[in-house]
């Protein structure tokens, strides 16, 4: 009697493999419910070979080149600003959902429950329907693009944060607290560096979503690259989208580049 | 008693005074007072350009306030006529079947991005192209280039102007919406797909090549097995964010709750705006809860 | 064995007065009496699992024995304030726990964030100040040259010598370090013994050191204790410590089953 060089045995943990099959059949779900429906948009095949087309003639004429370069600069400053604004909620907040300056057990489990639900709520809307919803309080005001930005950005960055300043390691906050440390001197001299640099990374990656975010801001009508995207699709000018796009991919990979830095320069 | 010993033991002042010995600037900061410097002026310059905006105002907080009640009131329904939407039978028996919509799309956007990225991430690592484990030397630089460079330009533009540009190609609707968050996922998660596979450890690797497996083998049991429990963790991640997603590109591709959003908003139905929001909050919630319970069934 | 030295202070620099500590309803250590003078030097030897870090972690108010009381200087640690325990005890714990991303300036001088305010913390954390106590600290460990290094990229007898600067910084009356030495060669764990003895001496301080090595516990300390299965199965000046005795300690334990 030969051995078989091959048995069937139970190989992978169970959770994953119906984890696995729950995924595929979801795909699968989802696919079916849109089988039916036509493919084929407006424009059809003629207007797929005009977009392509316009590839090769961009748009590169002065005027146009400075208002690309006006846009940039628009949709970086709203960035930027929705940052500072993000930053202003999210470092509090941090500091709140995580209860990391709070010694008594029961106060700590009370400020964390009732902050975190609340962010848990700014967080869930997506940052252009708070735009939209901004705008009917404040007006087409930019002010309104930078807080609609900021204040779900502050909320993720203090969920995250607070996760970051509580997941370091607890026997060094302990021989501080021992030293006699108080909890915001063991913030200062031991999460944070703790924390240290993959933070600060963090903190670049929301930068760069910020700046895509701020890049849309024309849906409540506020100007920027997304602004004269639509301006130029509108009146199908598509050699004038591909300049737009390359602009915002510079300033995308200008802060990724600097997020990747950041976190090399702190952990090497 | 021992307080005074303890006292008595400590002759010097017990205040930081500016160092006399190793010359180098022992602060934290000291290093990055440029960066910090330059950092403020870039935050003070992006606020001098929003704030000189021509439609700039700055409304007092007082009539803010009034606003943002008048606001809540109006989405309750506080002083209008008739049945608030929310209250609505008729009403959640519309939305609800858009929420159905949003979710297929959000799921069709995932696994496309995930099928986008899965197709890539082979030689859009560093690893497995031009690095250490490379087969392909011809071709292993000007794939890894073209691939890395699709990454990155699906990533950097939003999901927002993907469909902007799709709908001029697919027909409006829930495959164009889920083709265009796809599309800019496929380059998140083939950048973080990458990024994995690179930081593999390396040992089990070198194993299997000095057992003699080939390209596919060493995929199969060295790569795959090492990196896919975190890309499915790092899908169930988009997942959430995705679905946050659905409702803005919904607003273009016309589809599910964003184009109902949409709608209400401009027809001014306060009521049905704030049941769409219901529905979109409890959804994502719904969302995120589900993800993390997949996520630890990954582990 | 060192009569009590310090001017004034509590003849006793510790005493544990029938302490026992369990884990998880396994019993640790104990019940335990013992007294410590004033400026004495105990080694704690015994193999793994002898109770010594349950016996340190106890005296340094880290861990809240089951029953009986730990008193420093005549005080009872239950009845201390917060904030008067960094003073009285200071821990070198085995895994050191210092901060690797702060340099070793910053690492030393956090041993005074018990005395200073938030303020001032900050302004040594960010400014170019420096603590004097810091600096003579790290002087007396032979670590002066290294106070703008990042504690990350040190070896581990340096790492070791900040520890103990930080301590010192943070001036305890009762030092307590848990194996001190256990990832030293041998030279440098003569040194570092050597130098915690010295510092020991300087400041009138107690000393409490848990070690591996018998050879080290006779060779530089006042009294040399010996534990097992949380219990003290001898208590003798150095020059009394037989090889014979040492033998017991270990290979008793043998025939012992051992805790995990």
């Amino acid at each position: 009697m030969s051995t078989p060089s091959l048995v069937w045995v139970r190989a992978r943990p169970a959770g994953r493999s119906l984890l696995s099959l729950l995924l595929v059949v979801a795909f699968a779900l989802s696919v079916l419910a849109v089988a039916g429906e036509p493919v084929a948009g407006s424009g059809g095949a003629k207007a797929a070979r005009e977009v392509l087309a316009s590839l090769l003639r961009p748009d590169l004429s002065l005027p146009f080149l400075r208002t690309v370069a006006e846009a940039t600069l628009l949709t970086a400053a709203y960035a930027v600003a929705a940052m500072t604004v993000a930053l202003a909620v999210g470092i509090p907040g941090a500091l709140a959902v995580s209860g990391v300056l709070v010694r008594r057990r029961s106060a700590r489990l009370a400020s964390v429950s009732v902050v975190r639900g609340l962010f848990a709520t700014v967080r869930a809307i997506h940052e252009l329907v708070w735009a939209l919803l901004l705008l009917i309080i404040l007006g087409p005001n930019p002010i309104a693009g930078v807080i609609a930005i900021g204040l779900p950005y502050g909320a993720t960055v203090a969920r995250v944060l607070g996760e970051r300043l509580t997941d370091v390691p607890a026997a060094p906050l302990a021989a501080l607290t021992s030293a006699g440390s108080s909890p915001w001197q063991t913030l200062f001299y031991g999460r944070l560096p703790l924390a240290g640099a993959d933070l600060a990374g963090y903190l670049f990656y929301r930068f760069e979503c910020a700046v895509r975010a701020a890049a849309v801001l024309s849906f409540i009508g506020l100007g920027g690259i997304g602004f004269q995207i639509q301006i130029a699709l509108a009146d199908l000018r598509f050699e004038r989208v591909w300049p737009l796009l390359a602009a915002l991919l510079v300033l995308v990979v200008a802060v990724d580049r600097l997020s990747r830095y950041v976190r090399e320069a702190g952990t090497v | 008693m021992s307080a005074d010993v303890h006292l008595a033991r400590r002759p010097t002042p017990d205040t930081p005074s500016p160092p006399d010995g190793d010359g180098r600037a022992p602060w934290l900061l000291g290093p990055a007072l440029i960066v910090v410097a330059l950092a403020v002026l870039v935050v003070v310059g992006a606020w001098a350009v929003i704030l000189t905006q021509p439609t700039t105002t700055l409304p007092g907080l007082g009539v803010t306030w009034q606003r943002s009640v008048d606001f809540g009131r109006d989405l309750l329904g506080v002083d209008s006529v008739g049945t608030p939407a929310y209250a609505d039978r008729a009403a959640w028996g519309e939305v609800l079947p858009l929420a159905v919509d949003t979710v297929v799309m959000s799921v069709l956007a995932v696994g496309l991005a995930a099928v986008g990225a899965l197709a890539t991430i082979g030689y859009s690592s560093r690893l497995l192209t031009v690095g250490e484990f490379g087969t392909h030397p011809r071709l292993a630089w000007p794939l890894y280039l073209l691939s890395r460079s699709m990454h990155i330009v699906a990533r950097s533009v939003p999901d927002v102007v993907w469909a902007l540009l799709i709908v001029f190609l697919v027909r409006p609707g829930i495959l164009a919406g889920a083709l265009a968050l796809a599309l800019h996922d496929s380059g998140v998660l083939g950048r973080l797909g990458s990024d994995v596979v690179d930081n593999l450890d390396r040992g089990p690797l070198r194993n299997l090549r000095a057992a003699g497996a080939g390209r596919v083998a060493m995929v199969a049991y060295g790569v795959l097995p090492q990196a896919l429990p975190r890309l499915v963790t790092f899908l169930l991640y988009r997942w959430e964010v995705i679905v946050r997603a659905t409702v803005v590109v919904g607003f273009i591709t016309t589809a599910g709750l964003g184009y109902q959003l949409r709608l209400d908003l401009a027809f001014r139905r306060w009521t049905d705006v704030a049941l769409v929001l219901l529905v979109y909050v409890v959804l994502v919630w719904g969302v995120d809860a589900l993800s993390s319970a997949l996520r630890r069934l990954a582990r | 064995m060192t009569s009590p030295s310090t001017n004034g202070a509590h003849p006793y620099g510790c005493a544990l007065e029938g302490v026992c500590i369990s884990y998880a309803g396994q019993p640790a250590l104990g019940p335990l009496d013992l007294q410590v003078p004033t400026g004495q030097a105990v080694a704690l030897v015994g193999p793994s699992g002898a109770g010594k870090t349950s016996l340190l972690r106890a005296v340094a108010g880290q861990r809240r024995p089951g029953s009986g009381r730990v008193l420093l200087a005549g005080r009872d640690i239950s009845g201390l304030r917060r904030a008067e325990l960094p003073g009285l005890a200071g821990l070198m714990s085995q895994r050191l726990d210092l901060i690797p991303q702060l340099s070793v300036r910053h690492n030393v001088q956090s041993g005074a964030l018990g005395r200073w305010g938030l303020a001032r913390s900050l302004a040594a954390l960010l400014l170019p100040l420096e603590h004097p106590p810091a600096r003579a600290a790290a002087r007396r460990v032979g670590l002066e040259q290294l106070l703008p290094r990042r504690v990350a990229d040190l070896s581990g007898g340096e790492l070791q010598r900040v520890a103990l600067a930080r301590l010192l910084v943070q001036d305890p009356a009762v030092v307590l370090a848990d194996e001190p030495v256990a990832s030293l060669d041998p030279a440098r764990a003569d040194d570092l013994l050597g130098m915690m003895r010295a510092t020991g001496r300087e400041g009138g301080r107690t000393l409490i050191v848990s070690l591996h090595s018998p050879e080290l516990a006779v060779r530089h300390f006042d009294r040399v204790i010996g534990l097992r299965a949380g219990r003290i199965v001898f208590d003798l000046p150095p020059s009394r410590v037989t090889p014979a005795e040492l033998q017991s300690l270990y290979e008793l334990l043998d025939l012992t089953p051992t805790r995990p």
